[in-house]
């Protein structure tokens, strides 16, 4: 997944109304961003979640005051609008009967772990959590810092994650 | 194979599956969806329909208004005004005068000198 290599440049330029350099900032991200909103929205919102959220990001890009922060700062705003359809999505249609059969397979039959299925059963802000330190290898500051919450709270969430997913999980060698 | 993949722990298995999961490539390659944003902020950009109809109605409902009150500038005193009225307008050249006699009729006289008249 691309970096953040040399954003302050292009964060600059687009800031002062340039539209090639804030193009050139959704290409170098939006293959990182799409997996992150995956994760929390699922495969078909996560591009429109991730749309919406650069449109965002272009209105609000003046009020971003170091330009070398842009990567975590469009991080951010990825994840809480991820988080804010979730909870959308989850009120609008909760988690039902017709959505989750009654004892949800976490593997297919080939034995492949469904991401998706079992992502779904944990809380949004834990899917959050759970792809910043496993796919982005983010800390927990780092992962507090974007989340806007503590480390001791990212733990607290990773740890819950992890239980559940434990639960529906096959165990060792089964 | 499978027996390795099977020996890793539940943890070490789900961590591995998000990550080839979430790293799968996006519908739309990221030059499209560069292009997709652009478009989407150039449409948010141009006034939409009813804005430029209302500016349009807007417009010449102004002109109409503006035409008007050129129209009521040029038109002839009003009936109120005392018929026979004689009026100083600088666009009269030197001898002529303009008499409205009501609203609807003007007298336009030029006086001359006998010698003028005869040149």
């Amino acid at each position: 997944m691309a970096g953040g290599g040399n954003d302050a440049g292009l964060v600059r330029a687009a800031q002062l109304g340039d539209d090639a350099a804030f193009s050139a900032l959704v290409e170098r991200h939006w293959h990182r961003l799409v997996g992150l909103a995956r994760s929390v929205v699922g495969d078909v919102d996560a591009e429109d979640v991730v749309q919406d959220a650069l449109i965002t990001a272009w209105d609000r890009l003046g009020d971003l005051r170091d330009p070398a922060a842009f990567r975590a700062w469009l991080t951010r705003s990825v994840a809480r609008a991820s988080v804010r359809r979730a909870r959308r999505r989850a009120w609008l249609r909760p988690l039902g009967p017709l959505d989750e059969p009654a004892a949800p397979g976490a593997e297919d039959r080939d034995g492949e772990i469904q991401v998706e299925q079992l992502l779904r059963r944990l809380a949004p802000r834990q899917r959050v959590v759970m792809h910043l330190t496993v796919v982005e290898g983010m800390s927990d500051s780092e992962i507090g810092e974007t989340m806007g919450i503590d480390a001791a709270s990212v733990r607290s969430h990773r740890r819950r994650a992890r239980k559940v997913l434990l639960r529906l999980l096959p165990g060792e060698g089964g | 194979m499978k027996t390795m993949e099977n020996r890793r722990t539940p943890e070490d298995r789900f961590d591995a599956a998000l990550r080839a999961w979430a790293d799968r490539p996006p519908r739309l390659d990221p030059s499209a969806a560069a292009k997709a944003v652009a478009s989407r902020l150039g449409e948010r950009r141009r006034p939409p329909q009813h804005l430029a109809w209302a500016l349009a109605t807007a417009a010449a409902v102004a002109l109409g208004v503006a035409s008007l009150l050129m129209v009521r500038t040029a038109s002839p005193p009003q009936a109120s005004q005392q018929a026979g009225t004689v009026l100083a307008n600088p666009a009269l050249a030197e001898g002529q005068v303009l008499i409205w006699l009501d609203e609807h009729t003007s007298l336009h006289m030029t006086y001359a000198t006998p010698d003028a008249a005869a040149r």
